[in-house]
C-alpha cells in the first residue's frame, strides 16, 4: 500500500512484509537450528593410531578437579620448579638416521580415508576391502582416558574415570599428582542382537450358497497390548520426634563401594609371546620389534629406544617431538625434575568371540629422571569385559583391588608399594573373558 | 514501515530503479538462504538410519537401498552362520534347492538380493518343510583372515518353525549391538531376541538397539506344486558355501603345544 507522507516530493511509504512473514521465518529458523545435535567427538571409526589422544601415556596432566588444584606444587624458588608440560603428545624415535618421523595421524578422521580401495559412505566411516580397521559398534576397546579427563581426589579416588578408561597417577618429588592415560587397545568382537515379531494371518472364506452368497474375512493381526498399570501407594512419613531424635548418623555408600583386596598372583616372569617384548621385559624396544608392538597395541606410535639420539642441542641429548597441531618435528631437551610415566597396554589377541578369554599386560616406566611415589594404575573395564577372578598378576609388590562398577564390570586398582626410581617399572597382567 | 520515494528519470540513472526492494526484501531472501543452508549442514549429521525402511517393505527393497547410501558393500560375500538345531538347512540354487547341511550352515551372501532356503528335518515334525528368506543390509569388517570366523549368526528356533507351519508370519531383524549400550549379560546358546511392541516395526527397533544387518523372514509360504518358481526363490542368487570352522584353540592351549 501506498501512502503519500508529504506534498513536497513525491514519497510514499512501502508496507514491507507482512509481520507473520518475519515472525514465521524467524521461527522456522530457530526451530531448524534447535534440532541439531551437539557436536560430540564420536569413535565412529577406530583407527591405527586412534584419535589424538596419547598413544603411550607420555602426555601427562595436572590432577585438577572441578577448577581447584588438588595438590599446590611447592615453589621452592629453583627455576626447574615452575614445570609446565609441554602441549604436544611426545614422540621418541629409535634410533635410524634414514628413517622419516612416523606420521601420527589417525588413519581416518570423518571423512578421510587414507585406503585406496575403500569408499567414503556418508556417514564417514570408512572399510577397506583389504579387512583393515572399521567401525567402532565391532570393537571391544579399553585404555587412553576419553571423555572427561580423570582425576585425582584429595582421598585418592578417581574422577572422571568412564568405562573403557585406563590411567596411572603417581606423586612426583615436587609435591605435585600427575595423571597419564594408556595406550588404547581394542579387540575385534561383535555381538549381535536380534528384534523379532511375529504376525498371525488370519483368512477365512465361507460359501452358505453355491455361488449366491460368500462371506470373506480380510486378514487380520493379532495385537496384544497391555495397559500400563500404575499403583501408587501414598506412604507418608512418621516423623516420632518425642521418642526418636533425628538420627545424626549419616551413611554414605558408593555405588560399587564393595571392594574385595585380593592377593597378587605371584608374577613368575614368563609372558606370552605377545607380551614377549623387549618393551615389557626391560621397558627398551629395539627396532626390529616397532612392527610387532604396533601390531599388539594397534596405535602408530614410536618408542624411545637405549642408543644414542640423533640430534643434539649444547651437547645433550635430544628428543624429537612431532604432534597432530604442529609441523614437522621439534626437538627439545628434557628438563632436570623431569618426572615421567609411560603405561603401555597390550592385548593377546585382536579378535575375539564371545566367551573367550583375553591376556591384558600393562607395562609401566618411569621414564623421567625423578623418583616418582605412590604409583597407582587404574582400569576401568568396558561392560563386555569380565574380569576373571583371580587372574591379575604383577612384578612388583602391589595392593590388587577389583572393585564392580556401574556397567556391570569391575575397576581394577593396583597399588604399586614402593617408589618407582627412574628407568624402573614393572609388569601388571590380568585376563577378561569376552561377554 | 519502510519509506520509499519515487524516483525522477534523472534520480534513476543514478541509483537505480529497484534499489530500495532489494534493501528489504533480499535481506529476507538471504537470511531464509542461509538459515536453509545451515539447517541442511546440521540435519546431516544425524546417524544414518533405515527411517521408514519398514519391516513390511518387500524383500529386497531395504537390502537394495542400503547400497544406495554407498560404501564398499557392493559385490561383498558377507559370511552368515544358519542356525537350526537337528533340522537340515540348504539354499537355493537355480529351480531347486541344495542338499545343505544340519545344525549350522556357514554361507557367503552378497546385500542386496533376496536369499530362499528351505528347512527340512525338522525333530518331531517329519516331512514339514519351510522356506524362510534371508537379506542382508550391511556388512562386518573383520581382521585379514578372520571372515569366517566372525560371520552374522542368524538362528531359527523349534519354537518359530513351529509357528511358521501354524501360519504365523514371523520377522526376525538381526542387529548388530551397540558396545556402549550392551547388557552385561553372557552369550547364550540360544541367541538373545527382543520382541517389538504392537505397531513398532522391527526394523526401527534395531536401529535404535545397533546397526541392522540381516532381515529374516519365515512363514508358511510354500512353492507350487512342481518346480519352484523363479519368483518364489528371487532368482535364486548364488551363493557361497563354506565348511564349517573347527575351534580354535585357545592361546594356552597353543603356547602350551
Amino acid at each position: 500500500m501506498l501512502s503519500p507522507t508529504s506534498t513536497n516530493s513525491k514519497s510514499y511509504q512501502i508496507a514491507g512484509p507482512p509481520a507473520w512473514f518475519r515472525y514465521g521465518v524467524v521461527a522456522a529458523a530457530t526451530l531448524i537450528l534447535c534440532s541439531c545435535r551437539a557436536a560430540v567427538p564420536s569413535q565412529s571409526t577406530v583407527t591405527n593410531s586412534q584419535r589424538p589422544a596419547p598413544s603411550t601415556g607420555q602426555q601427562e596432566k595436572i590432577a585438577y578437579i572441578r577448577d581447584q588444584p588438588i595438590q599446590q606444587a611447592s615453589h621452592s624458588g629453583h627455576p626447574d620448579s615452575n614445570l609446565t608440560q609441554p602441549d604436544v603428545v611426545t614422540a621418541l624415535y629409535v634410533a635410524d638416521v634414514n628413517a622419516a618421523p612416523v606420521n601420527v595421524e589417525p588413519a581416518f578422521h570423518g571423512a578421510e580415508c587414507t585406503c585406496p580401495t575403500c569408499q567414503v559412505p556418508a556417514n564417514g566411516t570408512c572399510a577397506c576391502e583389504s579387512g583393515g580397521i572399521g567401525p567402532a559398534d565391532e570393537y571391544l576397546c579399553d585404555g587412553g582416558d576419553y571423555g572427561l579427563p580423570a582425576a585425582v581426589r584429595r582421598d585418592w579416588q578417581v574422577d572422571g574415570l568412564e568405562q573403557e578408561d585406563t590411567v596411572a597417577h603417581y606423586d612426583t618429588v615436587d609435591g605435585r599428582t600427575v595423571v597419564t592415560p594408556s595406550n588404547r587397545v581394542c579387540i575385534y568382537a561383535p555381538r549381535f542382537g536380534v528384534v523379532r515379531r511375529v504376525v498371525d494371518l488370519h483368512e477365512y472364506a465361507r460359501f452358505d450358497m453355491p455361488g449366491n452368497f460368500e462371506q470373506q474375512m480380510s486378514l487380520s493381526r493379532i495385537d496384544e497390548s497391555e495397559e500400563v498399570a500404575t499403583a501408587l501407594n501414598q506412604l507418608e512419613p512418621t516423623i516420632n520426634r518425642a521418642e526418636q531424635p533425628a538420627s545424626l548418623l549419616g551413611e554414605q555408600q558408593k555405588l560399587g563401594a564393595l571392594a574385595q583386596e585380593v592377593q597378587l598372583v605371584e608374577f613368575d616372569g614368563s609372558l606370552a609371546p605377545y607380551a614377549d617384548l623387549s618393551i615389557v621385559r626391560a621397558g627398551t624396544v629395539s627396532n626390529d620389534e616397532k612392527a610387532l608392538v604396533a601390531e599388539a597395541v594397534q596405535a602408530a606410535i614410536t618408542w624411545s629406544g637405549d642408543q644414542a639420539a640423533q640430534i643434539t642441542l649444547d651437547s645433550r641429548k635430544a628428543q624429537a617431538e612431532v604432534s597432530l597441531k604442529q609441523a614437522g618435528v621439534v626437538y627439545h631437551q628434557d628438563k632436570p625434575n623431569n618426572p615421567k610415566l609411560r603405561l603401555l597396554k597390550l592385548a593377546s589377541t585382536g579378535a575375539a568371540l564371545p566367551g573367550e578369554e583375553v591376556e591384558f599386560t600393562l607395562r609401566f616406566d618411569n621414564i623421567g629422571n625423578r623418583v616418582i611415589g605412590n604409583v597407582t594404575i587404574v582400569d576401568n573395564l568396558t561392560t563386555r569385559l569380565e574380569y576373571v577372578p583371580d587372574s591379575a598378576k604383577a612384578s612388583v609388590d602391589a595392593n590388587f583391588t577389583a572393585i564392580p562398577n556401574s556397567n556391570g564390570s569391575a575397576v581394577m586398582r593396583w597399588e604399586i608399594i614402593d617408589p618407582v626410581e627412574a628407568g624402573q617399572g614393572g609388569i601388571l597382567q590380568f585376563k577378561c573373558r569376552v561377554r | 514501515m519502510t519509506t520509499a520515494r519515487f524516483y525522477s528519470d534523472s534520480e534513476l540513472v543514478r541509483t537505480g530503479p529497484n534499489s530500495f526492494r532489494f534493501s528489504v526484501a533480499g535481506k529476507l531472501l538471504w537470511a531464509v538462504l542461509v538459515t536453509l543452508l545451515v539447517s541442511t549442514a546440521v540435519l546431516a549429521e544425524d546417524r544414518p538410519v533405515h527411517w521408514r525402511h519398514a519391516g513390511a517393505m518387500p524383500p529386497g527393497a531395504i537390502g537394495r537401498q542400503r547400497l544406495m547410501r554407498g560404501g564398499p558393500l557392493s559385490g561383498f560375500c558377507q559370511p552368515v552362520e544358519i542356525r537350526a538345531l537337528g533340522a537340515r538347512i540348504a539354499p537355493a540354487a537355480g529351480s531347486s534347492f541344495l542338499e545343505g547341511r544340519t545344525d549350522r550352515l556357514l554361507v557367503g551372501l552378497a546385500i542386496g538380493p533376496v536369499y530362499r532356503f528351505r528347512v527340512t528335518e525338522i525333530p518331531g515334525q517329519p516331512g514339514l518343510e519351510l522356506f524362510p528368506t534371508i537379506e542382508v543390509v550391511d556388512r562386518l569388517h573383520p581382521p585379514p583372515g578372520e571372515m569366517l570366523r566372525f560371520p552374522i549368526p542368524i538362528e531359527l528356533t523349534r519354537e518359530e518353525l513351529l509357528s511358521a507351519a501354524e501360519g504365523r508370519f514371523i520377522t526376525r531383524v538381526i542387529y548388530l549391538e551397540d558396545p556402549m549400550l550392551a547388557s552385561p549379560l553372557d552369550e547364550e546358546d540360544e541367541q538373545r531376541w527382543v520382541e517389538a511392541h504392537p505397531g513398532e516395526d522391527p526394523l526401527v527397533v534395531a536401529d535404535e538397539l545397533g546397526r541392522p544387518m540381516a532381515i529374516v523372514r519365515l512363514g508358511g509360504r510354500v512353492p507350487d506344486v512342481g518346480e519352484p518358481t523363479p519368483g518364489f526363490l528371487y532368482g535364486a542368487p548364488p551363493v557361497q558355501v563354506y565348511e564349517p570352522l573347527k575351534k580354535r584353540p585357545t592361546v594356552e592351549q597353543a603356547f602350551v603345544n
